[in-house]
């Protein structure tokens, strides 16, 4: 090191110090023997690599055949299975926090409406996956949103060959507690929620799910909608079909509550997500967002398997095994435990009349901004 | 603590300065006893090189280790960084002392008051960052190798839903390229009694007085990465749409945050925002509505608040270029305590 450089060196040493300790008007305290006996070096990040394994397809329809007998049999149809081997690499902050921030806007997967969705603007463009005004975390900066553990997660596919592919990301906190104000103009992924009904007294548990849709499904709570009323079926509902000597017509796969001895399903009835006002998240473990394989219109690969991917908590059946991550930019906030809504859900807020009238009434079916139609 | 943060500043000191490119004249020694922080020090650094190659059979030879308490690990190895410069002699890196009021709003009961927290005049180093026309191809790269805990714990979120600790270690390379900040960054020391309260979290930030650390502001007019390349396998530098992920086109604009704190505490550190802008509150007893969208009609709502835009493309295997972003973003209060 030259003379030079040595002077400059001190010369900005100096001013460090000499600002640092004009101005700092706290004093620096040294730690006690007994604060001190607890700093050990450690860090506050943890890493991880875990090998996980999924077989991964889509749902893309509803069969229903008459039994020899009374009802039906319902058989779900399945796009080509996939069996995916995996590297999870995680990182992980240690920590907890609290913050309030709003967006005008929150936009994900943008892609000049040249992707699929089926749902257009209003100059016939096709949306984003996830398109949310109004957007926030939190009241305000005296009632803010809480979280813990936040990590960043990369999934790296093994290929029977030897070769790896990245499979997807997700930005997620391991606890997640708070009020979030939203609009929704699309979303994709699957955010299983309460609704409170005021008016009725009862407890509505729906499903947010789609791929760049306003789809959603309500059911009455007890019942678990899985989503399937959404997809197309056959025969069409309320057709008349017979085997052999026995005849019925067609069970309707959008039953608010299911019979399944009968042939019928828990499809779920849609609701539309304008209504919705707010998610608040209470106690809710695992709170994410991911971008995982495809997106815009690449669902369905050549060998007729389907993108996306699942991560490790979808091994737990937290999050339903006919539902994995769409393709594209996902919001996924799971149940702590499906059987028990209150170890931790979130609960959607509503402008409560048009919505629940559609999910107890099962009003708002032509709408088409609610027939969700993937492409494969 | 003192000395940790001076230490700090003495190696980010040396750390840069080693590469410096530009003569500058040498203080005397008279001239050395009276600085204090006045004035205004301009740098600029050119052909920066950084080469951290890794060698054969040399443990960590090359590599930058990150290690867990329980024993997880990122190794960066083969770390490059490079910059054709940073700071020009019109578009300096600058260094000054200025006097600042940290002061903030404040909030009670969701009623805020302008420059509640009414904090005095103090002196800050000021570091002023190049314009954009100053940062000329600043790269970094990396191939990034995770080790894991050395005892599984069944707890961790991915074994314990059904995951194995895995012997893929190795997570390819990672690309930044052309990264340019513009703005300027404001460091001082926490006020006497100034103290961001948490809210919700119970980490004794409540009644308490200052803790050591020290307080920031950040202005960054402007952060922009032109490519963040993730590639596994082949590692070319270059994107393969079967392969590879990609972020594209990062920028983040207009992000102002005034008086953040940084403290240490005996069990890590408490980073603290709080610039509190009014905010409705929710209405009705079982279904509340209405709370957390701005009070355009509150006596403290401020049009011009600084409000933050990101954007990004992104493009995954098999799938398309997309755009993200975030619009008029406002980030008024932020507590995190990190855990060691």
């Amino acid at each position: 090191m030259t003379t030079k450089k040595s002077n400059i060196h001190y010369a900005l040493i100096g001013i460090t110090l000499s600002i640092l300790s004009n101005n700092s008007h706290s004093e620096l305290k040294p730690l006690e023997e007994s604060d001190l006996r607890e700093v050990t070096g450690q860090s506050a990040i943890q890493f991880s690599s875990t090998d996980i394994s999924y077989d991964l397809s889509h749902l893309v329809g509803v069969e229903f055949n008459k039994n020899a007998g009374i009802g039906f049999t319902r058989e779900e149809q399945h796009s080509v299975t996939e069996h995916v081997d995996a590297t999870v690499h995680r990182l992980q902050i240690n920590g907890d926090g609290e913050f309030h921030a709003f967006a005008e806007g929150l936009t994900l997967g943008d892609y000049g409406g040249s992707n699929n969705s089926i749902y257009k603007d209003a100059n016939g463009q096709s949306i984003p996956d996830i398109a949310l005004r109004n957007f926030g975390f939190g009241e305000s900066a005296d009632k803010p949103f809480y979280v813990e553990d936040p990590y960043i997660e990369i999934q790296q596919q093994n290929h029977p060959d030897g070769t790896q592919t990245f499979r997807g990301f997700r930005i997620g906190f391991g606890k997640a507690e708070g009020h979030t104000p939203v609009t929704i103009d699309s979303i994709s992924g699957y955010i299983p929620t309460l609704s409170v009904s005021g008016d009725t007294g009862g407890i509505i548990r729906a499903l947010v799910y789609g791929s760049g849709t306003k789809d959603s499904f309500g059911n009455i709570i007890g019942e678990t909608p899985d989503g399937t009323g959404n997809y197309a079926q056959t025969a069409e509902a309320g057709q008349w079909v017979c085997n052999g000597l026995w005849c019925g017509s067609t069970p309707d796969n959008t039953q608010l509550t299911g019979n399944t001895a009968m042939g019928q399903s828990l499809g779920g009835k849609e609701i539309n997500l304008e209504h919705i006002e707010s998610l608040d998240f209470h106690n809710v473990e695992n709170f994410y967002i991911s971008l995982t394989q495809g997106g815009g219109n690449s669902f369905v690969n050549g060998d007729g398997t389907v993108n996306g991917a699942k991560w490790s908590q979808h091994l737990n059946g937290v999050i339903p095994s006919n539902r994995p991550d769409l393709p594209g930019w996902n919001l996924a906030a799971p149940f702590n435990d499906p059987s028990n809504t209150a170890a931790g859900y979130v609960e959607a807020h509503t402008n409560i009349t048009a919505s629940l009238g559609q999910i107890l009434f099962g009003t708002g079916d032509n709408n088409p901004r609610q027939q969700y139609q993937p492409l494969f | 603590m003192r000395p940790i943060i001076n230490k700090i500043f003495v190696a980010v000191s040396f750390s840069v300065l080693s590469f410096s490119a530009i003569a500058l004249e040498p203080l005397s020694d008279d001239q050395l006893s009276h600085v204090n922080g006045q004035g205004q020090f301009n740098f600029a650094f050119e052909n920066i090189k950084f080469n951290g190659n890794a060698i054969d059979g040399v443990a960590e030879a090359g590599s930058y280790r990150t290690v867990a308490t329980d024993g997880s690990s990122l190794t960066r190895q083969n770390y490059q960084f490079s910059a054709d410069s940073i700071g020009t002699r019109t578009s300096p890196l600058t260094t000054s002392a200025v006097a600042l009021d940290p002061s903030v709003n404040s909030i009670s009961d969701g009623e805020v008051t302008t420059n509640g927290t009414s904090l005095a005049v103090q002196g800050f180093l000021h570091i002023g960052l190049p314009e954009r026309s100053g940062w000329n191809n600043v790269d970094l790269q990396y191939d990034a190798v995770y080790g894991n805990p050395t005892e599984v714990d069944p707890n961790n979120r991915n074994i314990a839903a059904g995951g194995t600790p895995s012997n893929n270690l190795n997570f390819g390379r990672i690309t930044i390229d052309n990264i340019a900040i513009t703005g300027s960054l404001d460091i001082s020391g926490i006020p006497d009694d100034y103290k961001i309260e948490s809210v919700l979290l119970d980490d004794g930030s409540r009644g308490a007085s200052s803790r050591e650390g020290f307080m920031l502001n950040v202005d960054i007019d402007e952060l922009s990465i032109d490519q963040f390349l993730f590639e596994t396998e082949l590692e070319d530098g270059i994107f393969n749409p079967e392969r590879d992920m990609v972020i594209q086109n990062l920028n983040i604009s207009n992000l102002h945050l005034k008086s953040v704190t940084i403290e240490t505490t005996s069990k890590g550190y408490r980073i603290a925002y709080s610039n509190p802008q009014p905010f409705t509150q929710g209405e009705g007893v079982l279904i509340k509505s209405g709370a957390g969208l701005p009070d355009t009609s509150h006596a403290a709502y401020n049009p011009n608040f600084p409000k933050t835009d990101i954007t990004l493309s992104t493009q995954m295997p098999h799938g398309q270029m997309s755009e993200s972003r975030i619009e008029g973003l406002t980030l008024d209060h932020l507590v995190f305590n990190v855990r060691n």
